[in-house]
């Protein structure tokens, strides 16, 4: 082994935290003294740091999904109005809320699931870069990702089979409710909840808006009501949800 | 579930409960970081969204093992360093460099800031290495897998191929970086600049 190999093994020691005291020890003086070996440690460490970065950015676009999916919170800025400005705005909601009432036509189970239901991202096997011999499973999380629901269902089905998986399962009660079938999905997100802590809220989040899908006011109000207890990601959604039905 | 249990699942989990967590501090992160730092609600998500990568980041490089305080109280003091370099660094009015940032998170010290010319020869040096090194490479070090996870999730006979490969890949890396930084007549002098 020449000078340069011994020093890149050293190097890929280094950046592996593998170094024991001495070593490191050794490794810091010769940084200080030596340019030749400070520059391969640089070379190094740009080049780990743009694996990394890719890394990084693959993970940040699953954010963006997910972010994408989720409604912006109420958030009450204090501001000094001018009185006018308030009696301007008490007007205004006046109007709307005659508007409202006069031409907005009785509000349906369904059109609240419209409202209100946007389909889980994939956040669980993102498909940003497939290796070339893409499996069954990373074809249904592509599949999902297209929009092509019936083709994900049918993949994720067979797979859970093989593997019980809460990501997966999510994904498949998400590619039911799409394709109008309320029952499968109604079975979907309540195994979910069960068997899921980590994803206890969005299975009951789905769950209410398979029952409101399937016109179902008893069971989907206990579910919504929960919700809109808490202070998580739903909340919001859910009050929103109960002003709507209350009598 | 305790707080180390909350990093245990992470770390075994990965995104699932990294989901999880975005969804759980979310509104309550985004209301505090527009109140407290007049921040649009665009740039507070770019914000959370970068606080939840470098926490995540931590957990999986080993730096965050135990929290003395929660999960909350962590994340608001990431933001909270965020959105200050924001005021310092950056103009209101234009979105947060996200890819810059993370670069300076990855690179900059003190004793030699980054240099992006050399960053963007990384990475076209990257792409040009293609797969399966590409992923090898990123499994090792960014997912910080061991070599008998990377020999079974690339189907190799066995964790010592796994290891002889990466190495193979590393040093072609580093060649095809070499050209790069040549092909564009860098001055390289491996002297911080």
């Amino acid at each position: 082994m020449n000078r340069d190999e011994k020093d890149i093994e050293l190097i890929e020691k280094y950046f592996e935290e593998g170094l024991s005291e001495p070593e490191a020890a050794a490794f810091d003086r010769r940084l200080q003294t030596d340019d030749e070996f400070r520059g391969l440690v640089r070379q190094e460490k740009y080049l780990v740091g743009a694996i990394r970065l890719q890394g990084l950015s693959d993970e940040l676009d699953t954010l963006k999904r997910m972010e994408a999916s989720l409604t912006d919170p109420h958030i009450k800025v204090s501001r000094a109005f001018d009185r006018r400005w308030y009696l301007l705005a008490a007007a205004v909601i006046a109007l709307i809320v005659v508007a409202r009432f006069a031409l907005t036509p009785a509000v349906t189970l369904e059109n609240l699931y419209q409202e209100n239901f946007r389909p889980y991202p994939n956040v669980f096997e993102p498909t940003v870069r497939s290796t070339s011999r893409a499996s069954e499973r990373s074809r249904a999380f592509q599949d999902y990702e297209k929009g092509d629901y019936a083709n994900a269902a049918t993949r994720f089905q067979s797979l859970l089979k093989e593997e019980n998986n809460d990501g997966m399962l999510l994904l498949l009660g998400n590619c039911n409710l799409l394709l109008d079938k309320s029952d499968a999905a109604i079975a979907n997100f309540e195994q979910l909840g069960a068997q899921s802590p980590e994803l206890a809220v969005q299975a009951k989040w789905f769950l209410s808006m398979a029952y409101l899908q399937k016109d179902d006011r008893t069971h989907a109000l206990p579910l919504v009501e929960e919700l809109a207890a808490t202070d998580g990601s739903y909340a919001e959604k859910a009050r929103a949800i109960l002003k709507e039905l209350a009598p | 579930m305790s707080q180390d249990d909350l990093i245990q699942s992470i770390r075994t989990q990965g995104e699932k409960a990294l989901a999880a967590i975005y969804e759980n501090y979310r509104n309550e992160f985004l209301s505090w970081i527009v109140r407290e730092y007049k921040c649009s609600m665009d740039d507070s998500k770019d914000i959370y969204q970068l606080t939840i990568l470098i926490f995540y980041d931590n957990i999986r490089e080993g730096k965050l093992q135990h929290l003395v305080s929660s999960v909350k109280t962590y994340l608001f003091g990431i933001g909270k360093n965020i959105a200050r370099e924001r005021q310092r660094k950056e103009k209101r009015l234009v979105p947060i460099a996200k890819e810059k940032w993370l670069k300076e998170y990855l690179i900059d010290e003190p004793s030699d800031p980054l240099d992006e010319d050399l960053f963007s020869h990384a990475k076209i040096a990257l792409e040009k290495l293609g797969q399966p090194c590409q992923r090898l490479v990123e499994l090792f070090y960014y997912e910080k897998k061991s070599m008998t996870e990377i020999s079974d999730a690339l189907g190799y006979k066995n964790p010592d191929t796994a290891k002889n490969q990466k190495c193979k890949c590393m040093a072609r890396l580093r060649k095809l970086f070499q050209e790069q930084t040549t092909n564009h007549s860098t001055q390289y002098d491996h002297e911080p600049r």
